[in-house]
């Protein structure tokens, strides 16, 4: 059985694992788990933030992704890309979080993200400066549809090229590059609108 | 301008290029650059290993404090089981109703019609209550007008 080196480019491992299943030997499987998850780790986690805009809520859903990858192959189902079937399976979970009891009962808002988005050696003019700016760039996120947020968090979050985004997405690159075009303009006319913040 | 300047220049406007800043600048604080591990195997071990310690070792009344119990407080599992018992029980309510439209759905055009007031085919019978000023009508025609 032969298996290709781990690429560094996040489109080219999406063949690599393809015979990763129950004929492995335990510690095989361990190492190519763990390699997926080097490799694909951040993108789930990515895609999964770019639906709910949490870390935590993030955090869970990647664990349970991964988790649940390893429990397919426990059971001896074989999966040809699992790259895709991580993304569609982190998709579902996050999908499904929406409709869970916990989200509909409320969820706090996060927060961390006043202290995570606040620079370190900046005074507290510039500081306040940045979190509003940052502040509105996720007002701006959550007006988004899921589908275009996730563009912008492949792009601007992990420097994918339009090309891996499409790929990793499913989607054609005139669809990516129309998307992420428009959504650009539009966090330019809002920041325009609130006023000037330095880069 | 040469080359190297045309290539080098940006090909966004301005406007963008200051977006573009900002939502790297957010995601590059929000997306960790390292995830904490998952390892199943270890999960399956330790919960295997606690369940046979379980069984293997005689009960104590000490706890031990190093113990921390992955197991859902027997508290919130009770109310969670209460919970439920009342979303099976609503479902049970609404299935029933619900066969029991059907059933009077089905039943209701078998059902014997109510007695209704006769078509008036004649329509010099009836004059209409509410208007005030009914049309004549115009008189049928007689041996005698002829």
């Amino acid at each position: 059985m032969k298996q290709q080196p781990l690429g560094n480019s996040p489109g080219r491992g999406t063949h690599t694992f393809a015979m990763a299943g129950p004929r492995r030997s335990e510690a095989d499987q361990r190492a190519t788990f763990d390699a997926l998850y080097q490799q694909h780790g951040r993108e789930v986690w990515s895609i999964v933030f770019a639906r709910w805009l949490n870390a935590d809520i993030a955090n869970d859903i990647c664990q349970e992704t991964f988790l649940r990858l390893w429990q397919q192959w426990q059971q001896g189902e074989r999966i040809r890309n699992p790259r895709a079937w991580l993304i569609r399976v982190a998709r579902n979970l996050a999908e499904d979080y929406g409709k869970s009891a916990f989200q509909r009962n409320g969820t706090q808002e996060p927060e961390y993200l006043a202290s995570t988005l606040a620079g370190r050696n900046e005074g507290p003019t510039e500081q306040l400066q940045r979190q509003e700016a940052l502040a509105l760039v996720r007002r701006f996120l959550e007006e988004l549809t899921p589908a275009d947020r996730e563009i912008l968090t492949l792009r601007y979050g992990l420097d994918y090229t339009i090309e891996q985004i499409a790929e990793a997405l499913d989607i054609h690159v005139s669809a990516v590059h129309m998307r992420l075009t428009r959504a650009r303009q539009r966090l330019a006319a809002r920041l325009r609108q609130t006023g000037e913040f330095s880069v | 301008m040469n080359r190297q300047e045309y290539l080098q220049q940006p090909t966004l406007p301005g406007d963008e290029l200051h977006a573009e800043h900002w939502l790297r600048e957010f995601f590059r604080r929000l997306i960790p650059q390292q995830l904490p591990p998952v390892t199943p195997w270890d999960r399956k071990d330790t919960a295997s290993q606690a369940v046979a310690a379980a069984l293997t070792q005689p009960h104590s009344c000490v706890e031990d404090a190093s113990y921390q119990s992955d197991a859902i407080p027997v508290q919130s599992s009770a109310s969670a089981s209460l919970v439920s018992l009342r979303v099976v029980w609503s479902r049970l309510v609404l299935l029933i109703t619900i066969t029991l439209l059907g059933w009077l759905l089905l039943l209701v055009p078998w059902l014997a019609p109510k007695p209704s007031a006769p078509w008036r085919l004649d329509p010099r019978e009836g004059i209409a209550r509410d208007k005030p000023n009914p049309v004549a009508l115009p008189q049928p025609i007689t041996p005698s007008m002829r």
